[in-house]
């Protein structure tokens, strides 16, 4: 603010840093208590101002997973299963360690339904990188998702053992119908 | 007038219009550029994956319903090498913001380059992400003195000296504190956080570096620190804004955050932004002692 009088600089001074206080310490509050009324009204607009979101539950509760891992299989006519890796866009296999941020995406968008939304244009694109590959149209995908759910710690102290396998498929599905609007 | 009632009146003008030594704004500035640097060059092998329309995130899907206005320059990179691009031009900007080169253009197209990410990567952000996108944002706002660039070196040592005001470092210390008093007050919602069971099931998941058995032989350590981690966040932003005991926190906080690293796999860059904040609570005598020590140290 070069430009401005010394008295009106440091009044916007004043204007901004009284605002965004303001905000950040209605911000300490979890976000379900301070998303209503005038409260959210104002934090919603200031938010979307600045993008300066505040939202800091940081394991607020339990990670329920011991290990995830994902891939695709793709059956080709008559011939067994072909396991392909389910990383867009080179199709690249499950990261071993695992990494934060395809921990992130698998969890909102496969694990859960915050992110359903995202499943059916990923399931497209990643027909549409097979298809590229050179995999043919009458090919059938499967995205398989590994996980192991962590026992209570009553179950893990009595049988001595942390989680429990489980496996869940989305699919199968023919790569040429499920292509075709992507590659429209 | 009550003490009180003058306490409050002039309570703005503490907070936001006092004097702050602006090496410690040119020290944020440093740390931040630093950390916002490893964060993208740690992004930059998976550019394609977070970032362009061919990876695992659908722009159209995610726009509708993106929860602040919908603004990034990936809606314009969206292939593997316009995104190449943009991400080599925000580097430069932040080794630009580091040197204190064009530090407030380097700042605005810093602050960018992290609104764009965060938007385009939405449902692949990081604990560090927001973190490092409030500072960015209150840095582009905050004084950005010429101490420690090329632009101090042709400046007289007294204008160099010339304090700053201090609402930059301010919102950066309370922000730390939000983060700190936010997640704490969450947790308490949580019947594991109460009963003192998360941290064993934390050792148990996928986020522990070395998750097994073992770690049921030390329930009772974990119980006692999972309500250590409560009671720590939140007494440290207290001890942080304590002339007194600022340094002891900050030596607490770093040691608090390197267990969590250790202790986690892929928490490195969270350790390193909480840096950051750290980095906003030091003050002119300390940088005063470290400088007479360097000093020392090399006559």
């Amino acid at each position: 603010m070069p430009g401005l009088p010394p008295s009106s600089r440091r009044l916007l001074i004043l204007a901004f840093g009284c605002t965004h206080l303001l905000y950040l310490a209605i911000c300490v509050m979890p976000v379900d208590w301070r998303a209503q009324g005038l409260l959210g009204s104002f934090t919603g607009a200031w938010q979307a101002l600045t993008f300066s979101s505040q939202r800091w539950n940081m394991f607020s509760t339990i990670p329920t997973l011991h290990a995830v891992e994902a891939h695709l299989l793709v059956t080709p006519p008559g011939q067994p299963a072909r396991r392909e890796g389910m990383l867009l866009p080179d199709l690249n296999p499950w990261p071993v360690p695992e990494n934060e941020r395809v921990y992130v995406w698998t969890a909102a968008v496969l694990l859960s339904d915050d992110r359903a939304d995202q499943r059916e244009p990923y399931m497209r694109r990643a027909a549409a990188r097979l298809l590229a590959k050179g995999h043919s149209r009458d090919s059938t995908m499967t995205l398989v998702l590994n996980t192991e759910h962590t026992r209570s710690l009553k179950g893990v102290r009595a049988l001595r053992e942390i989680s429990v396998p489980k496996q869940t498929a989305m699919g199968p599905f023919r790569l040429g119908d499920l292509a075709l609007p992507a590659a429209r | 007038m009550s003490r009180f009632t003058r306490m409050l009146r002039d309570l703005p003008a503490r907070l936001f219009l006092a004097e702050a030594d602006p090496r410690v704004y040119s020290a944020v500035r440093i740390v931040f550029s630093a950390v916002a640097l490893i964060n993208l060059i740690v992004l930059w092998p998976q550019r394609e994956m977070w970032l362009t329309d061919g990876g695992m995130i659908d722009q159209a899907a995610l726009r509708p319903v993106h929860v602040t206005p919908y603004l990034t320059l990936f809606s314009m990179f969206t292939e593997s090498l316009g995104v190449s691009l943009y991400m080599i031009f925000s580097a430069i900007a932040l080794v630009c913001l580091m040197l204190g080169i064009a530090p407030r253009w380097a700042a605005v197209a810093v602050f960018v380059w992290h609104v764009s990410y965060a938007t385009r990567g939405a449902i692949a952000l990081t604990g560090w992400d927001p973190a490092l996108r409030s500072v960015s944002f209150l840095l582009m706002l905050s004084p950005l003195p010429a101490v420690w660039s090329p632009g101090g070196k042709r400046q007289p040592p007294e204008a160099l000296r010339a304090p700053c005001l201090n609402y930059g470092l301010t919102l950066i210390r309370v922000q730390l504190l939000v983060l700190y008093w936010q997640a704490v007050l969450d947790r308490l919602d949580s019947e594991f956080w109460m009963n003192g069971e998360f941290m064993t099931y934390y050792l148990l998941s996928h986020n522990a570096r070395w998750p097994g058995l073992w770690v049921m032989q030390w329930e009772w350590a974990a119980t006692l620190l999972t309500w250590g981690v409560q009671v720590f966040e939140l007494v440290l932003p207290l001890l942080l804004f304590s002339r007194r005991w600022h340094l002891p926190a900050i030596v607490l906080g770093t040691a608090f955050h390197a267990g969590i690293y250790l202790l986690s796999h892929n928490l490195l860059l969270f350790l390193l932004a909480m840096l950051v904040f750290y980095t906003a609570f030091l003050r002119g005598e300390d940088l005063d002692r470290a400088q007479a020590w360097l000093k020392q140290r090399h006559q």
